[in-house]
C-alpha cells in the first residue's frame, strides 16, 4: 500500500435509507371538534406538565386523552402509536429533558406524523439541537417543538402545571399553523 | 463479494504520511488513529461469513441508518481487526440491536453507559481474548479492537457523537473499547454462558449497558461472607443508576476470590443470595432523609418495597437473579470488581454468528 498514490476506502456510515415525513396540519377552525392525545413519556415532572397541558386545552377541544410510555428512554411501540394514531386527531409528546428520552420522544413523534397525525413535541431548551438532530436524521427537517426551560426534574408541582397551561395554546396553534409562519 | 461502487468513500491520495491526517479530517474515529478501510480489506471480512458487502444486517440507532456488512467490516477494520474477530463483533453488534437491549438509550443517554462486551466459550483461546490478568485492558488486540470495533460502528452508522445525539455527560473511557472474556477456567462454577441456558461448549457473546468497572479489594479475608461484604459494599451506592432504576448488576469476581468461594463450597447463586442480602440501601438515604411524603413515587421499584420503611433497607435489584456473576482477571490479587449498568434494558447473550444468514435475523430492515 505504501508505494500507491492513490487508496480507495469503503465508508463506514452505512445506508441512510431515509424518506422525507412532513408535518401534517389541521385546520384551526375545527380544532375544538378534535381529540388531543398527550403522549407522557414519564419523565419526573413531566406528568404535571401535562395536567396543567390538559387543563388548558379543555374548553378549546372535544377531548383530551392520555397515556404514559413504559419508560421515559424507549421508543413507543408500534402498536401503541397505532392505536394513538386511530384515535386522536392530534398529539403532544415529551418531554425530552435528557439524552435519551430526548431521542426516544422525537422518534416517536417522527413516527406518528409518519402516520399522518400533527405531533408537538416538548423539549427543554438545552435539548433543542438534540432534538432537531434527531428528527433531521429520522427525516423530518421541520419538526414542531415547544420549548421550555431547561431543568425540569427540579421544579415544584404548582410551576409545572402553570407551564402546562401556558403553552397549552401554542401547542394547538402549531398544529395549525404552516411551520414557516408558527 | 464484491464492493459497489456507491459504497466507496473519498481516497486517500497523495504522500502515504499525510493519510492518517486526511482520515482524520473526515471524521470517522474515535480520536484514535484508523485504519484505511480498503475494499480488499472489507472484502476478506466479508467473506469470513460469507457476506456480500451491500447486505443490511440490521438498522442501528439513533441514526436508524442500515447497517450493512460492507460497513460494519469498515468499522472493525478501521478499530484495527483482524478478520477471524469479524464474527465476533458482528455478533455483538446483532444482540445490542434486540430491543431489549435499547441501544438507542445507550447511544443517546446522559448517563456514562457503554456496551462492555463478554465473550464465551472456544472462541476465546482461537482468538486470544484476554480473560487473565489486566482483563479489562489495555490490550491484547482482540479485546482492544473487537470492543473499538463495537464502538465504531456506533458512532458511525449510528450516528451517536458525543455532544450531539450521544449526550453522556461526562462519557466514559470504556466507550472507547470495552470487551473481555470470562477466566473459565479459574472458575469454580460453570461458565457463565451456561449459566443463562447455553451450551457450555458453544461460544457466547454477552453485551451488557455498562458503567466502568468498579474495583472492589478484599486483601484480609478468606472466608466468602467476609469477602462478599466488601462486593456488596460496593454495589450499594445511591449514585448507581440501579438504585433507582434496578435492572441488572455485574459482578465480575477475580480468580483469588472465586477461589476463596469455590473452596468453601458457596454455589454462583449463593453468591447472587448474598449480594441481594447485603447489598442495600435503606429507604430514609434513599429519599435523602427528607420528611417522608405519603408515597414517594418511583415505579421503578417494586410495589412490595415499602416506602414509608426509615430503617429498613432495600436491594439494588429486583431479583437475586439479575445480579450476574463472572469470573475474570489475573491469578493473584484478592480483587474483584462492580460493573452497575444503566439499569432497566436487559444485557444479550447470542451464539457466535455462523454465517451471514445467521447473522441477519432480525425483521423490518
Amino acid at each position: 500500500m505504501s508505494n500507491q498514490s492513490n487508496v480507495s476506502l469503503v465508508s463506514p456510515l452505512g445506508d441512510p435509507d431515509v424518506s422525507v415525513v412532513e408535518p401534517s396540519y389541521v385546520e384551526a377552525a375545527d380544532i375544538p371538534g378534535l381529540t388531543v392525545h398527550l403522549l407522557d413519556n414519564g419523565k419526573w415532572n413531566a406528568n404535571y406538565l401535562f395536567s396543567g397541558i390538559e387543563k388548558g386545552m379543555a374548553a378549546s377541544v372535544r377531548k383530551v386523552t392520555r397515556s404514559k410510555k413504559f419508560h421515559y428512554s424507549v421508543v413507543a411501540d408500534a402498536a401503541s402509536l397505532a392505536e394513538i394514531a386511530r384515535t386522536a386527531d392530534i398529539v403532544v409528546t415529551g418531554v425530552g429533558d435528557c439524552g435519551s428520552c430526548t431521542s426516544c420522544s422525537v422518534h416517536d413523534t417522527v413516527e406518528l406524523e409518519r402516520l399522518g397525525i400533527p405531533a408537538v413535541l416538548i423539549s427543554t431548551s438545552n435539548f433543542i439541537a438534540e432534538s432537531t438532530l434527531q428528527a433531521d436524521l429520522l427525516g423530518m427537517t421541520n419538526i414542531r417543538i415547544v420549548e421550555i426551560e431547561h431543568p425540569i426534574a427540579s421544579r415544584s408541582r404548582e410551576y409545572m402545571e402553570r407551564l402546562g397551561q401556558q403553552i397549552s395554546q401554542l401547542c394547538m396553534d402549531l398544529m395549525a399553523s404552516p411551520l414557516a409562519t408558527a | 463479494v464484491a464492493i459497489n461502487s456507491a459504497d466507496l468513500a473519498p481516497s486517500l491520495h497523495g504522500d502515504p504520511d499525510t493519510w492518517v491526517e486526511q482520515m482524520y479530517a473526515w471524521g470517522w474515529d474515535d480520536g484514535l488513529p484508523i485504519v484505511p478501510p480498503t475494499p480488499s480489506k472489507v472484502e476478506e471480512f466479508c467473506r469470513v461469513l460469507g457476506f456480500q458487502p451491500d447486505r443490511v444486517v440490521f438498522r442501528m440507532p439513533p441514526s436508524n441508518r442500515r447497517a450493512t456488512a460492507g460497513a460494519l467490516a469498515a468499522n472493525a477494520i478501521m478499530a484495527g481487526a483482524k478478520a477471524e474477530y469479524f464474527p465476533v463483533i458482528v455478533t455483538a453488534l446483532v444482540a445490542t440491536a434486540q430491543r431489549e437491549f435499547n441501544l438507542n438509550a445507550l447511544q443517546c443517554s446522559t448517563h456514562m453507559v457503554a456496551p462492555l462486551v463478554i465473550v464465551n466459550g472456544p472462541v476465546c483461546r482461537e482468538l486470544g481474548i484476554n480473560s487473565g490478568a489486566g482483563v479489562f485492558g489495555p490490550g491484547p488486540r482482540s479485546n482492544a479492537t473487537i470492543g473499538r470495533a463495537v464502538r465504531l460502528a456506533m458512532l458511525n452508522i449510528g450516528g451517536a457523537r458525543p455532544g450531539e445525539m450521544d449526550r453522556s455527560t461526562l462519557g466514559n473511557p470504556a466507550k472507547l473499547s470495552y470487551c473481555i472474556a470470562e477466566n473459565e477456567e479459574a472458575s469454580p462454577w460453570e461458565p457463565f454462558h451456561a449459566s443463562q441456558g447455553f451450551d457450555a461448549s458453544s461460544s457466547v457473546v454477552t453485551v451488557f449497558q455498562a458503567e466502568a468497572p468498579h474495583s472492589v479489594t478484599n486483601h484480609v479475608s478468606s472466608d466468602p461472607q467476609e469477602i462478599l461484604m466488601s462486593i456488596a459494599s460496593v454495589m450499594a451506592t445511591l449514585g448507581s443508576n440501579n438504585a433507582w432504576l434496578m435492572g441488572k448488576m455485574l459482578v465480575v469476581v477475580g480468580p483469588e476470590h472465586a477461589a476463596s468461594l469455590g473452596l468453601a463450597k458457596w454455589s454462583r447463586e449463593d453468591v447472587q443470595r448474598f449480594l441481594y442480602q447485603r447489598a442495600r440501601v435503606s429507604m430514609d438515604v434513599r429519599q435523602f432523609g427528607r420528611p417522608k411524603p405519603e408515597r414517594f413515587h418511583n415505579r421503578h421499584w417494586p410495589a412490595w418495597f415499602d416506602r414509608q420503611s426509615s430503617d429498613e433497607t432495600w436491594p439494588m435489584v429486583t431479583n437475586p437473579q439479575d445480579i450476574l456473576v463472572v469470573v475474570a482477571g489475573g491469578l493473584e490479587g484478592r480483587f474483584s470488581a462492580v460493573v452497575p449498568s444503566w439499569g432497566l434494558p436487559q444485557p444479550v447473550s447470542r451464539k457466535v454468528v455462523v454465517d451471514c444468514d445467521d447473522a441477519c435475523q432480525i425483521q423490518g430492515v
